[in-house]
């Protein structure tokens, strides 16, 4: 629908307009007054979703359509690229409910759930704050803006963007930071498996039985009926829903079980050897068949998620703000600037989003006007998903929340350590509801889970028990949890993989021309190791370094994607200034300025603080000096550990280092290629030329 | 907008329909088939229906790939491709 009709629109339909917003306006600010003025008493999760769905549909009804028309000034006169090149096959013009539903299925990942968990820590208030205020300013205006500029320019992606608009050397900075990121996000994604399956056979087995049900899908759709994905994946459905309802009894077999338990170390191995098979089996065996099964399953639980917050209306238990904003909190540590702000990406802004909306969705696009629905809609969608995660990890109690989220190195390794140590912070809990907890949701143990999947699974088997079936279904749903948050990381780390090689073989082609020959078997294999090799090794450095684990890498990753974010935004800055668009420029730059400024802050104290709990080299030293002294610092055992430590400290903070001075590189650039857009008189931006539909009239560039 | 636009459809189909059996048959039909096609192409599946329709109105007069044939290329295409296809 063009804005011409709606422009021109009947008065009734103004008037209906009119009185549907005031309406919108006015719940959203009671729900917000709702959550302000009951600081005192436990405000129930309703009052939290309704509020951010209002900020939702204001901000899509208002700002998404001020930089459609405005700033970015979408012409639906113009062919898409999905028109100019339809091949039935990559290009397709598609109906743009279809689209948003593609998009959002590409960006919603384990990134909205585990973040918002891990920030709760802080209590609920900031973090809500940060993902409605993050995903308005920042988060949905990068997902469009980067969109847009992907269909102007034929579907192509972030890269080969920066590298047109910003030359060949911001483009190499961009890949090396890209592969950076991909490595740190497979790292963090893989431990967040390995911490919820560590010891625990109920899951190990659910999520071993995904790969041959996917395997025989695999074979059914391809050899046995062709493209017959309804019929395989319904099977698939069943054969998982099977697969969680017997865990339990392979759980408790006196064969069975032992047999699927498995200790962190060894799940770390098992997920590094996994990685580097399947992203070499053929696509159509596990990696496609996998896909729709956890397409199938993301959708389904955001759907129940959300109906179920509303039937149970659980109230929020933890605080509203917690003590830990002060930066002394176990879950990770840092005050709340800047660590909140990287803490929770996906939700808020995730860099990550930038590759997808200039890969397959640009290429589906039917309509420019569409990219506001697909791209800032699709972004309002995810953060939904991480209000309901930050919601599902606040109504549990929150001594059972630091439980699972502290590292063993903090509350220790025993229920009564632990109920004693979190006591002693205020959130009074006894050793008998840690013990009973574990035995409620099926597991011997809860404790030391970082990682988002298992804490969101309890505050999901909680809620969603009392919506649908009673407490007796606790152990499903949390195993069900599990398994859904299991099933799309073990895709991403495929799929993942399979990006990364690419990007070491465009990178190592530079070097030495055969190994960047994307059919060369040979070069496969030696691009496949080294991208599992990098991102195994912080998987399992995460289970055996006493200190390390998801705790560690999660700033890590929160830092590099939002640098990714920070890299996107400055191109889209790029090129509103090289379009004569300076005067929305802000747009884009002022939340290019608020990441830049929290991942600078973020990196340079992740690096240097002289704060051992938040400084990487900070910690190294004492722990290299201590072991040169031949002292043993806890909860290290041996000099061997101590070293450990000191190593992947190392290895972390020059991480970082190189991180924040590719943003610097990125920035530089941008200010560069800027001033020169601004000496001259016309448009310099690289889009195609238009090509006008029969019968429209294109708008002038300018 | 997202309103009207979702009802759209559904209003123009009862206009045409009028009260004839055949007529609502074919448009629920015709809905059914929608429905299959954006589910799949939601979940990035092989859509060989429209692939056929494409052919047809695209390349009048050359073959068609076969299911099987379109079926292969469709999902070595999606996910060997480069770059990123699924996020965090």
């Amino acid at each position: 629908m063009s804005d011409q009709t709606l422009s021109s629109s009947s008065m009734p339909y103004r008037t209906i307009s009119w009185v549907v917003w005031a309406g919108v306006i006015a719940l959203g600010a009671f729900a917000f007054a709702g959550i302000a003025l009951n600081r005192n008493e436990p405000v129930s999760a309703a009052w939290l979703v309704t509020a951010a769905i209002c900020v939702y549909l204001i901000a899509y009804r208002f700002y998404s359509k001020f930089i459609a028309n405005r700033v970015l000034r979408l012409d639906d006169a113009r062919l898409t690229p999905a028109e100019r090149h339809n091949d039935g096959l990559d290009y397709v013009p598609t109906n743009k409910y279809v689209v948003f539903g593609h998009h959002f299925a590409a960006i919603a990942g384990a990134g909205p759930l585990v973040g918002p968990v891990l920030a709760a820590q802080m209590g609920y208030l900031p973090s809500t704050l940060w993902i409605l205020v993050g995903v308005v300013f920042a988060g949905a205006v990068q997902d469009f803006v980067i969109l847009f500029c992907s269909i102007r320019r034929d579907g192509r992606s972030l890269g080969e963007m920066v590298k047109m608009e910003m030359g060949p050397i911001a483009g190499g900075v961009a890949l090396v930071g890209t592969l950076g990121i991909m490595i740190i996000i497979l790292a963090a994604l893989g431990l967040v498996v390995v911490k919820a399956l560590g010891e625990s056979p109920w899951g190990t087995f659910t999520v071993a039985i995904t790969i041959p049900t996917a395997m025989v899908m695999g074979v059914y759709m391809r050899s046995i009926r062709p493209g017959k994905v309804g019929e395989a994946s319904a099977f698939g459905v069943v054969v998982l829903l099977l697969a969680i309802w017997y865990g339990q009894y392979v759980a408790n077999d006196a064969t069975l079980g032992p047999a699927f338990t498995y200790s962190a170390p060894a799940l770390a191995w098992a997920i590094i050897i996994y990685g580097a098979i399947a992203s070499m089996l053929p696509v159509w065996l596990l990696l496609a068949p996998r896909d729709y099964l956890s397409t199938f399953l993301k959708i389904g639980v955001v759907v129940a998620l959300a109906i179920g917050i509303y039937l149970v209306q659980p109230d929020l238990r933890m605080q509203a703000v917690t003590r830990f904003i002060d930066g002394t909190g176990p879950v990770f540590s840092g005050p709340l600037f800047p660590f909140l702000f990287i803490t929770i990406a996906c939700g808020a802004v995730s860099g990550f989003h930038s590759l997808i909306s200039s890969g397959t969705t640009p290429k589906m696009i039917e309509r420019e006007t569409h990219a506001r629905f697909v791209g800032y809609g699709g972004m309002l969608m995810e953060s939904f998903v991480a209000i309901m995660a930050l919601c599902a990890a606040c109504v549990l109690d929150p001594g059972i929340y630091f439980a699972m989220n502290s590292p063993a190195a903090v509350i220790g390794d025993t229920p009564q350590r632990a109920a004693e140590v979190i006591s002693s912070w205020g959130w009074v809990i006894t050793p008998e509801t840690i013990t009973q907890t574990a035995s409620d949701v099926g597991e011997r143990t809860i404790l030391n889970r970082a990682g988002g999947a298992p804490t969101l699974a309890v505050g999901m088997a909680e809620i969603m028990a009392r919506a649908f079936g009673g407490q007796g279904f606790q152990a499903f749903w949390y195993h069900f949890a599990i398994l859904f948050e299991a099933l799309f990381i073990l895709t991403a780390v495929d799929a993942g993989t399979r990006a990364g090689r690419f990007m070491i073989q465009d990178l190592l082609g530079h070097v030495y021309a055969p190994l960047g020959h994307t059919e060369s078997a040979f070069s496969n294999v030696v691009a496949t190791m080294l991208c599992v090799a990098g991102w195994g090794w912080f998987v399992y450095q995460g289970t055996v370094d006493p200190l390390g684990g998801v705790n560690t890498i999660w700033p890590l990753f929160g830092i590099s994607n939002q640098m990714l974010a920070g890299i996107a935004l400055l191109l889209a800055t790029t090129i509103l200034i090289k379009l004569k668009r300076e005067r929305y420029a802000w747009v884009t730059l002022a939340p290019t300025a608020w990441l830049l400024v929290c991942t600078l802050t973020a990196g340079w104290m992740k690096a240097f603080s002289s704060d051992p709990r938040i400084g990487f080299f900070a910690l190294a030293n004492r722990y290299s000096d201590a072991a040169a002294a031949g002292t043993i610092l806890a909860p290290a055992k041996s000099i061997g550990e101590m070293q450990r430590v000191a190593f992947n400290n190392y290895i972390c903070g020059t991480l970082t280092v190189m991180f924040v001075v590719l943003v610097v590189i990125m920035a530089y650039f941008t200010i560069k290629m800027s001033l020169q857009a601004l000496r001259t008189a016309l448009p310099s931006a690289a889009e195609t030329p238009p090509m006008v539909r029969e019968g429209g009239i294109a708008h002038a560039p300018a | 907008m997202l309103l009207r636009d979702v009802l759209k459809p559904a209003l123009s189909c009862t206009e045409s329909t009028g009260l004839k059996v055949e007529e609502c048959v074919a448009c629920a039909r015709s809905a059914a088939s929608q429905i299959r096609g954006g589910w799949l192409r939601i979940l990035g599946a092989p859509d060989y229906r429209a692939y056929l329709a494409h052919h047809a109105a695209n390349h009048p007069g050359s073959h068609p790939l076969s299911e099987r044939e379109f079926v292969r290329t469709y999902i070595e295409r999606r996910y060997n491709g480069r770059g990123a296809r699924q996020c965090c």
